[in-house]
């Protein structure tokens, strides 16, 4: 899915203008939204761009999507592109709070109103800003995980830590909702490692370190998802295959199968497009003169191997952003 | 003593205001320099603090534009602004200008009149205008990595910063020099204080301490620190300097006083301009007035009460003084005493001040009281009048004896002249052949005891002869009774003398005959007695009777028997010694004394020529008569003691038995015979008829 995404951004140079043209009403035809991504190219930026063009189809919208392939200055062009297409919201999911900061500046001297879905801003000139509730996420992978080497015999066990950037608020509250219950049922930190090019090397690396520094070490925490073959690799050719777990903040599309197949003890699932029906619904009560919260956080889903065919409708939707047929 | 000056300003206070002003100004040039050189430094920071903001900025902000990280270098704006409190920075970004389609998009922060800062998105006139009050402004280009120029930023100061840190840097300032001038005048204050008023209000304290006269009973205290031992040592200097002139100055006033109350002086002081007259009490008293019955006291006081004739004299010295014909004036003139007698007064002065035409001024002077000396000198010049015109002679002796003075009575009786008296010793007016030691004695012890000598004494002449004068010699004493001189007041008594020694030829000499009669014999005969019994010889005494006289009396009449007597008595004379006394009793009756015999045998040849040269023939008027004598005679002593006058008895009775016997022989008394001589003396009276009887 990934691959689909990046190749119909790719023909796309600049902007994506996905215009659901079914089912929108003459008043909705004249309003029109855009929603600044920093990088289709990523899934869950693609989900939630789904989530938004899905929702905004249900209320009428036309949404402008502006991806900037994570490049500061095609954000800013397209900010001000979308300013002068005269859009009366701008969504965003920028590219780091800091560039968000310009972007709600830039919009706020237009006088159009920004609902930051993830990532957050250096700046409070929104209307609301909607996040992952991260550290309730951390906090119950935290416990799945417990569990997980209660059951294993393993408690005396080490967990070490493969974390984005901490600098971010969403990397600190993962880092502090797992510790705490770690913490809280005796679980030793091996360490923590943090990302900085976020590649396949980066992980194996710092994940073979963490095997090698802790003979103890009895599970990884990985707080993004793309790079979890690195560190399924760095314990397979550690030989500790089965004696040494995974768990990852977000998801793939394959953490179900591997879910399902152990290779994950579990995964806490962020839900992009949940959020980007949020970002639009949320928009759509602002112009309607509602009021709105400032912060909204969404639940992420913890999901194991116990409650994974309980959850699998809302993941196939709510993070993986598969509707059923109909939708 | 000099008034205190209790109003005057106080040393200290005007010292500290001094010092205070002193600091103030001082610190105040300090405050402008540093006022002035913080201005400098101040600018030369803003100037420096934006040329660091720029050359950080310049070269900070290129990646963040390079990356179009606009939020992120406004964050930098943002900060540096405030961290420097730049008045404003503005960004202009070319990069972002692209994409916006415009020159440049710009960024700035501008900060407001309550220090807050805004953003600033374009430069529109009200930014301009606040851009333009800044007080200082530079720009940089920003370079990008490949050198490009991505954009330029300006950094703004404005003065606001310079004011309130020059505002600040005074206050800090002025608060650094109130505390510095505070402290520095409270240490000046106390170390002035301290050191130099608490040694001042010693030295003070010191010399208010003084006595009635304003002078400091004790000295100044000595100091530590050497200008004030200076300063007190020349206090203490003064002082004893001033002690000791006063002391001087109350000698010579008590000596003053002494002098005027000694001496009895009025004192008088008189402005002869304006006739102004002061008198001490004496002055008056003088006159037996006091001043205030003498009130109002001028001039004129004098003037009434002045002789007039005095007064009239008194003017014309005052006048030849005033002339300066005379140096001081003097005069000695009477006033009325309160009694109404006339006082006599020394009046004496001078003028001590002239004003500028050589007039007199001011006149001081004194009266004395010279009354006394007046009378002294009128008693003084009769005494003189005495000694000169007196006919005694007067000598005056000093103590020692040496002559001072003689009158002219003394040269006319002695006919010595004065010089030649004069500085004698008192022996050169006795003669010393008249009198004794003894003389002498008696007359200094008398004079000593006394006070005065009077008596008989011969006094030599200068042609050597000596004359008898009845002498008085007094002796002069003064206050303290010793004797000064003497007074020696002599008169001729020559005459006195011949008239007495002729009025005792008379008592005790026969007239006729020149022999000393009975009284005189009496007197030698108890002489003679007495001599003999010191001596332890013999006295005869010889009762003697002419035989024969009246037959020639009646032959030849009284003369003729006078002369008879007269011869005989001359015979007797020559034939007796000197020792021997021969004197008549009356008519015809002699008695002769021999003294000085050595047995009562001795007489005998003595009585033998005593009747020869009686019987001789004498010549009477042609006519040569002859007579003897019966002679009785009795010796002394005997074996009784007897007095003179029965010895005289005892010879009588003795002649009657030669006459009885037969005249013109010398019988002695027989002790045998006394007892019926005795008993015939019973009555002497009827002894003395028995015996003319016999005759």
């Amino acid at each position: 899915m990934k691959l689909h995404i990046r190749r119909v951004i790719r023909t796309v140079s600049i902007v994506f203008v996905m215009v659901t043209m079914l089912g929108f009403d003459v008043e909705a035809q004249e309003k029109r939204l855009a929603y600044l991504v920093s990088d289709l190219r990523i899934p869950f930026w693609s989900i939630m761009a789904r989530g938004i063009t899905h929702k905004a189809d249900q209320l009428g919208y036309q949404v402008l999507v502006y991806s900037a392939e994570n490049v500061a200055r095609n954000e800013l062009a397209y900010t001000i592109s979308a300013i002068e297409e005269g859009v009366d919201g701008i969504l965003i999911s920028p590219t780091n709070s800091s560039a968000a900061a310009t972007i709600l500046k830039l919009a706020e001297r237009a006088n159009i109103p920004v609902v930051i879905s993830d990532i957050g801003a250096k700046a409070d000139n929104y209307v609301s800003y909607i996040e992952s509730d991260n550290f309730q996420g951390a906090y119950d992978l935290g416990k799945m995980l417990a569990q997980a080497l209660h059951n294993n015999g393993w408690m005396k066990g080490s967990v070490g830590i493969i974390a984005i950037p901490q600098k971010r608020a969403n990397g600190k509250a993962r880092t502090e909702g797992f510790l705490q219950a770690l913490e809280e049922h005796g679980v030793k930190s091996a360490g923590l490692y943090q990302q900085s090019d976020f590649s396949y090397r980066e992980t194996y690396e710092f994940t073979r370190r963490l095997i090698e520094d802790n003979p103890t070490l009895r599970a990884v925490w990985l707080q993004g998802s793309d790079r979890y073959q690195g560190a399924l690799d760095a314990i397979s050719e550690a030989g500790k295959s089965g004696e040494i777990l995974l768990i990852c903040f977000d998801a793939e599309p394959e953490f179900v199968n591997m879910i399902d197949q152990g290779t994950l003890v579990g995964a806490g699932m962020q839900q992009p497009f949940l959020m980007g029906e949020k970002a639009v619904e949320t928009m759509h009560r602002h112009l309607a003169g509602q009021t709105v919260d400032k912060l909204q956080q969404l639940p992420v889903l913890t999901v194991s191997e116990d409650n994974l065919q309980q959850l699998l409708p809302v993941i196939h939707r709510n993070v993986l952003g598969k509707l059923p047929e109909g939708n | 003593m000099a008034a205190t000056n209790q109003g005057g300003p106080s040393l200290l206070t005007r010292t500290t205001l001094i010092v205070v002003a002193v600091i103030l100004v001082v610190f105040a040039f300090h405050a402008l320099y540093v006022y002035t050189s913080e201005r400098s430094e101040i600018i030369d920071d803003i100037e420096l603090d934006v040329a660091e903001s720029l050359k950080r900025l310049s070269k900070s902000l290129g990646p963040f534009i390079e990356s179009y990280a606009v939020n992120e270098y406004e964050s930098l704006v943002t900060t540096e602004a405030a961290l420097k409190r730049h008045f404003a920075v503005i960004v202009e970004d070319f990069e972002m200008g692209e994409i916006l389609g415009q020159p440049y998009y710009l960024f700035g922060q501008l900060r407001q009149g309550d220090g807050q800062y805004v953003d600033v998105q374009a430069r529109d006139t009200s930014v301009t205008e606040q851009l333009d009050q800044a007080f200082y402004a530079g720009s940089a280009p920003i370079i990008g990595s490949s050198g490009k120029v991505l954009g330029e930023v300006w950094v703004y100061a404005s003065d606001d910063i310079l004011v309130k840190k020059l505002d600040r840097a005074l206050l800090e300032e002025l608060f650094t020099v109130l505390v510095l001038a505070g402290i520095l005048s409270l240490l000046l204050t106390a170390v002035l204080r301290r050191y130099f008023f608490n040694s001042i209000l010693g030295i003070d304290a010191a010399l208010k301490n003084s006595d009635q006269e304003g002078i400091p009973k004790a000295p100044v205290p000595s100091f530590r620190y050497r200008e004030l031992a200076v300063l007190s040592n020349g206090i203490n200097t003064m002082l004893d300097s001033i002690k000791g002139s006063r002391e001087n100055l109350k000698i010579e006033r008590r000596r003053l006083r002494n002098t005027i109350i000694g001496t009895r002086s009025g004192i008088w002081e008189w402005n002869v301009q304006t006739g102004e007259t002061v008198f001490n009490e004496r002055w008056a008293e003088i006159l037996g007035y006091s001043l205030e019955e003498l009130a109002p006291i001028s001039i004129e006081t004098w003037m009434t009460l002045a002789h007039p004739e005095d007064l009239q004299r008194s003017s014309e010295l005052l006048d030849k003084h005033f002339r300066g014909e005379l140096d001081y004036y003097e005069c000695e003139a009477r006033m009325r005493h309160k009694n109404g007698h006339w006082v006599w007064i020394l009046d004496r002065g001078s003028v001590q001040s002239w004003d500028e035409h050589g007039r007199p001024l001011v006149m001081y002077g004194t009266h004395q009281d010279i009354t006394e000396r007046k009378q002294a000198e009128a008693s003084l010049s009769m005494a003189a009048g005495v000694f000169r015109h007196a006919r005694e002679g007067i000598v005056l002796t000093s103590a020692g004896g040496i002559i001072l003075d003689v009158n002219s009575a003394f040269c006319t009786l002695t006919g010595y002249a004065r010089s030649e008296a004069v500085d004698q010793n008192y022996e050169f007016m006795l003669a010393s052949d008249h009198h004794n030691q003894d003389f002498r004695k008696q007359v200094l012890s008398s004079l000593e005891n006394e006070g005065v000598w009077s008596g008989e004494c011969w006094i030599p002449c200068r042609n050597g002869s000596v004359f008898p004068t009845l002498m008085t010699i007094a002796a002069v004493s003064n206050n303290d009774n010793a004797i000064e001189h003497y007074v020696t007041l002599f008169a001729d008594i020559s005459h006195l003398k011949q008239n007495e020694e002729q009025l005792r030829q008379i008592a005790h000499y026969d007239a006729l005959t020149g022999l000393p009669n009975r009284l005189l014999l009496s007197e030698r005969l108890r002489h003679a007695v007495s001599t003999t019994r010191r001596h332890g010889d013999v006295l005869a005494v010889v009762f003697m009777d002419l035989d024969g006289f009246k037959a020639i009396n009646d032959t030849y009449g009284h003369a003729s028997g006078d002369e008879l007597l007269i011869v005989l008595a001359r015979r007797m004379q020559t034939t007796l010694r000197e020792c021997d006394t021969v004197a008549r009793l009356g008519g015809d009756e002699f008695v002769v004394l021999l003294p000085e015999l050595s047995s009562g045998t001795d007489c005998k040849p003595i009585l033998t020529r005593l009747l020869a040269a009686l019987s001789a023939p004498v010549d009477l008027a042609g006519h040569s008569v002859h007579v003897s004598a019966s002679l009785g005679v009795t010796l002394y002593p005997q074996a009784q003691d007897i007095d003179a006058d029965i010895l005289l008895r005892q010879a009588d009775i003795a002649m009657y038995q030669a006459k009885q016997r037969g005249k013109n022989q010398v019988r002695f008394f027989n002790g045998m015979d006394g007892s019926a001589f005795n008993s015939r003396l019973v009555p002497p009276a009827s002894s003395d008829q028995s015996e003319k009887q016999l005759d």
